[in-house]
C-alpha cells in the first residue's frame, strides 16, 4: 500500500514520513478514506432508492425522510461528510497559509462553521416525524 | 521554507500540465466548492422538510433556469470529486500507478464526471 501519498502538510509536520510519529497524519488519512467510502455507498444507495420511489408531495418526501433507517444513515452521512470536509479543508489551509495567526484564525473559523453545520443538520434530520 | 530566495517558476500558462495534474487541482477545487455549498444545501433540505410552504418554495426553484444551472455545476463538482476519489483509492492500492494507466484513468475520471453531468442535464430538461 502506498500510504505515504500524503498531503504537503502531512510531510511538513512529519518530516516526509507520514507513517511514523504518533501516526496523527495516518489516522486522519484513514478517516478521510473511511468517510469517503461511506459517502460513496450512501450516495449510490440513496440515489437508487430516491429514483425508484421519487416522492411527489411534501407528505411523501417527509415520510421518506422520517423512516428510521433513512434518518439514521442520512445523519451519519452528513456527519461523516463534515468530518471529511474538516480534514480536507485543514490540509488545504495548511498547504497554502504559512502565517501562523491567519492559519489559526482560518482553522478555527472552519472548525466552528462545520461544528455548527453538524448541529444544524442533525436537528433537521432527527426531528422529522410524520 | 527557509530559503526565501530560491527560484520559483509558477507561470501557469507555461507550465506543462499533464491530465493528472489537472485532475488533482480539480479534485481540490471541487472539494473547496462543495465545502462552501454546505450551508445552502442544509438550508434547502431543512426548508423542504419543515413545512408544505417550504417544500413548494424549494420545488418551485426548479422552474428557474439559473437554479438548474447552479445545480448542474454542483452535480459536476460532486461527480468529478467522486470519480477522482475512486481513482485515488485505486492508486492507494497500487493499481494503475504507472504513467500510461495513470493517464488513462485520469481521462476516464474526466469523462465519467461529464457523463453524469450530461445525464443530469437530460433528466432536468
Ligand atoms: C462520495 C463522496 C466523496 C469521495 C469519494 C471523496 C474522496 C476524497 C478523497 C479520497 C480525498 C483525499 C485526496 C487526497 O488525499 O489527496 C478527498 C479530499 C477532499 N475532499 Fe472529498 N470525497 C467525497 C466527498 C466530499 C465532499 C461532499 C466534500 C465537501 C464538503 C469533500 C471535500 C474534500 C476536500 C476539501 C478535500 C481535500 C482536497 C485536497 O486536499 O486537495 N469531499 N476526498
Amino acid at each position: 500500500m502506498c500510504v505515504g501519498r500524503g498531503t504537503a502538510s502531512d510531510s511538513y509536520r512529519h518530516g516526509g514520513d507520514v507513517m511514523s510519529r504518533k501516526s496523527i497524519g495516518l489516522r486522519t488519512w484513514l478517516m478521510q478514506r473511511l468517510s469517503a467510502v461511506y459517502m460513496m455507498l450512501f450516495v449510490v444507495g440513496f440515489a437508487i432508492y430516491f429514483i425508484s420511489n421519487t416522492p411527489a408531495s411534501f407528505l411523501e418526501w417527509r415520510m421518506m425522510m422520517a423512516n428510521t433507517f433513512v434518518a439514521i444513515t442520512a445523519t451519519l452521512f452528513f456527519l461523516l461528510l463534515l468530518v471529511h470536509a474538516w480534514i480536507g479543508m485543514r490540509d488545504v489551509i495548511m498547504d497554502y497559509i504559512h502565517i501562523d495567526g491567519l492559519r489559526l484564525l482560518l482553522l478555527t473559523g472552519v472548525g466552528f462553521a462545520l461544528l455548527g453545520a453538524a448541529i444544524w443538520i442533525t436537528k433537521i434530520l432527527l426531528t422529522v416525524t410524520v | 521554507m527557509e530559503n526565501k530566495k530560491r527560484p520559483v517558476f509558477l507561470d501557469l500558462t507555461r507550465i506543462d500540465m499533464p491530465v493528472m495534474a489537472v485532475l488533482s487541482v480539480a479534485h481540490r477545487i471541487t472539494g473547496i466548492v462543495m465545502f462552501l455549498s454546505i450551508p445552502a444545501v442544509i438550508y434547502l433540505l431543512g426548508l423542504s422538510l419543515n413545512s408544505p410552504q417550504g417544500y413548494e418554495k424549494v420545488t418551485s426553484l426548479f422552474d428557474s433556469g439559473l437554479f438548474r444551472l447552479v445545480l448542474l455545476m454542483a452535480l459536476w463538482c460532486f461527480a468529478h470529486h467522486f470519480f477522482a476519489g475512486i481513482r485515488y483509492f485505486m492508486l492507494d492500492l497500487d493499481i494503475g500507478v504507472d504513467v500510461v494507466n495513470g493517464r488513462k484513468s485520469a481521462w476516464c475520471v474526466l469523462g465519467a464526471g461529464l457523463l453524469v453531468t450530461v445525464i443530469g442535464m437530460v433528466v432536468m430538461l
